[in-house]
């Protein structure tokens, strides 16, 4: 039948639960905390906390001197902690250095060269950015995007709908061009709405690129404004349609 | 059949191991000592799971399909005196006499290696009594000297002498703050990159995550390891009910790695579970199906440290058990994918699979778990994960670049060489999760700003 318990180790860098037995000696002790603190016997400094309230430690270096004292002896529990403090000065100590360590990086070029990455998987079957006509119907809708953008006038009415040709907004076009604080590669159309149902004040990220109040500035896709004279509408004046739809 | 052989292997998968199997034979109505408690004529949940798990001698004691190794006896010695030593046949507990003092280098080459034969002849032993082996369930710890060293050998002579058997592991994971020891990270780091391509699927669990669970969810101000474990052993639970009971939609080992695994490497399905109660206040709780669902993806609830919302998910399985009507289960699934905090990679299909298990969980009164009448384990595999191995990553090269502690491994016979293999490969890992997270393809996202 084993005697072995557990008690809790502690030092700079570690806390675990180990288990001891009563008749190991305080040697053997020091020799196994060694292991997971990293820190040599003869340089460590054992103090016992005898609950985890205790403030007092019993400094177990200082008591017990003899290497065949034994575990018993010391009047270890279940409850006990020993903390280890590293004796030896502090250039000697290990210590982790944030500031000087490089950590280590797999270059892209080195990570593209692996067979056995799911890089090389992609590329294989023809995943994602590696499937050309997945790839092609994006570049294709970019410039889709961009050839309607140039058919667009600023300072023309527009009206959009949502996916459903619902929901109605008319406005005036603003802005026709770039926004990279959206994303880089789409040319986008910035508009006024003729009521606040907008997202923005024509600003972006801090960056302007038409004036009006907020919540009536919005960005949208060229492909869902539709250039024509459509005039400001009444809002009161189909509230019967609206019923229908609801 | 299909039979699952279990292993546990060091100090933390021993413990481990007692508490599922403790939570196995409560679920199942058999008594320690290996015979189905009064009153019953077979065990609970039917017997064809149930045989999966364990076998039946000639007088009716069923022993489980499980061994216990450790290359020191004294953690598996508790075992053997315990209140399941009769639960056990002797040959199932295997240990040596000299331990690997949380050195990966002892566990893998010297100490190790002298136990690799004893041990693979009883897990041949083991294996010929099955009628259908599907593969294996292991639990141990990646930042100990026996869970990584020896696990890891153990891991490479079953994928030599089992080729296509599935091979799952439950893997203790160093927390983030605090290190049990300053080697940890080796270990980890070794470990790792040696099971690599060995384990079809690897559920992590990080001691810090379920001691803060166990400490908001069951009141317990300075939580045990045993109170750990037994949780861990709910986890494993769920995620075995499914072979184990008959009835649910019958699931086999397999099945986790082909549905949570679209490439072999990235095999660390992120693990949450819900409820977790104690039986002060589980009358309090009303745990709807749309409730637990919801809260198994909150970082909260999860056995790794890491940010699931930053992240993008490949896959999910939900496995529920108890009282789950499966409309409930459809809407709650619903909403999840309508939440912005669960993104989906779109370059490939992601799916989510349900499991259903109706027999409810079982808490033991052992620990101040609640009796709750429905749970869910959630399984999902998600790119936020890498920054668990960034982290112990980088603890590693913290301590690499000033070569310390190395010759504790060089000293067993290790290849300097093997550190810094093994880094690059977890580097190539955290690329792969990268290469997973890009290309967004998703058009439809947000088309007005």
């Amino acid at each position: 039948m084993s005697d072995y318990f557990e008690i809790q180790v502690t030092s700079q860098q570690t806390s675990s639960h180990r288990r001891v037995s009563p008749q190991w000696t305080l040697l053997y002790l020091r020799e196994r905390i060694e292991l997971f603190t990293g820190i040599p016997p003869q340089s460590q400094q054992l103090l016992h906390f005898t609950n985890s309230t205790s403030t007092s430690p019993i400094d177990l270096t200082a008591k017990f001197n003899s290497d065949a004292t034994t575990l018993k002896d010391i009047d270890l529990s279940e409850s006990s902690r020993i903390h280890v403090n590293d004796t030896r000065p502090l250039e000697e100590q290990y210590h982790e250095d944030e500031d000087s360590t490089e950590y280590f990086e797999l270059k892209d070029e080195d990570y593209d060269k692996l067979t056995n990455s799911v890089r090389h998987w992609k590329r294989e079957n023809k995943l994602g950015r590696f499937n050309s006509d997945l790839v092609q119907s994006q570049s294709d809708q970019l410039s889709k995007e961009k050839q309607l953008a140039e058919t667009l006038t600023i300072g023309a009415r527009f009206r959009t709908m949502d996916k459903e040709g619902t929901n109605e907004r008319r406005g005036v076009i603003a802005y026709v061009g770039a926004v990279p604080q959206i994303e880089e590669s789409t040319t986008w159309v910035g508009v006024k709405f003729d009521e606040p149902v907008g997202k923005n004040d024509g600003s972006i990220k801090g960056e302007r690129y038409f004036d009006c109040q907020m919540g009536y500035g919005g960005f949208l896709k060229p492909s869902v404004v539709e250039m024509g004279d459509f005039e400001e509408v009444d809002i009161f004046g189909d509230l019967s349609d609206d019923d229908d739809e609801i | 059949m299909r039979e699952v052989i279990s292993i546990n292997v060091g100090q933390a998968g021993c413990q481990i191991g007692n508490a599922c199997w403790e939570l196995y034979s409560l679920e199942h109505g058999i008594q320690p000592n290996g015979y189905l408690q009064e009153g019953l004529t077979k065990p609970k949940g039917g017997e064809e799971g149930f045989s999966t798990f364990f076998s039946e001698t000639g007088s009716g004691k069923y022993v489980p399909r499980a061994l216990y190794v450790d290359l020191e006896p004294n953690v598996v010695d508790e075992v053997r005196t315990g209140a399941y030593k009769d639960f056990f046949h002797p040959e199932q507990l295997i240990t040596g006499k000299e331990d690997a003092a949380n050195n990966y280098a002892r566990g893998h080459y010297t100490v190790g290696r002298d136990l690799l034969d004893d041990v693979m002849d009883r897990i041949r032993r083991m294996s010929d009594q099955c009628d259908g082996l599907q593969g294996f369930l292991f639990t141990h710890s990646l930042g100990g000297g026996t869970g990584s060293g020896f696990g890891s050998l153990l891991l490479e002579q079953l994928s030599l002498e089992y080729g296509k058997k599935a091979k799952l592991e439950f893997a203790v994971y160093p927390g983030p703050q605090v290190s049990t020891s300053v080697v940890e990270p080796y270990n980890t780091v070794l470990t790792t990159h040696t099971t690599l391509e060995h384990a079809d699927c690897t559920f992590m669990v990080d001691n810090e995550a379920i001691y803060d669970i166990c400490k908001r969810n069951l009141d317990i101000s300075r939580p045990s390891y045993a109170n750990l474990n037994n949780l861990v052993a709910q986890v494993v639970s769920s995620v075995t009910a499914s072979l184990r009971f008959d009835g649910s939609l019958n699931v086999d080992l397999n099945e986790f790695q082909t549905n949570l695994v679209p490439y072999p490497r990235i095999h660390f399905p992120l693990v949450g579970y819900s409820p977790v109660v104690s039986s002060a206040r589980a009358n309090h709780e009303a745990n709807s199906v749309a409730e637990i669902t919801n809260a198994c993806f909150e970082p909260g609830n999860q056995m790794v440290k890491c940010d699931p919302r930053v992240g993008k998910y490949m896959a999910t399985c939900l496995l529920y058990r108890g009282d789950i009507v499966n409309r409930d289960v459809q809407s709650a699934v619903a909403q999840i994918k309508t939440k912005k905090t669960v993104q989906l990679v779109d370059w490939i299909p992601t799916g989510f699979k349900i499991g259903i298990c109706y027999q409810p969980p079982t808490a033991p009164p052992s620990t101040n778990l609640a009796n709750v009448s429905r749970a869910v384990c959630m399984l999902s595999n998600t790119t936020a994960i890498a920054e668990a191995w960034r982290r112990i990553d980088r603890k590693f090269d913290l301590m690499y670049a000033k070569r310390a502690f190395v010759h504790w491994y060089v000293g067993e016979g290790m290849e300097e060489g093997e550190f810094t293999e093994a880094r690059e490969d977890l580097a190539a890992l955290e690329r792969d999760y990268e290469e997973v997270g890009a290309d967004s393809v998703d058009q439809e996202e947000m088309e007005e700003y």
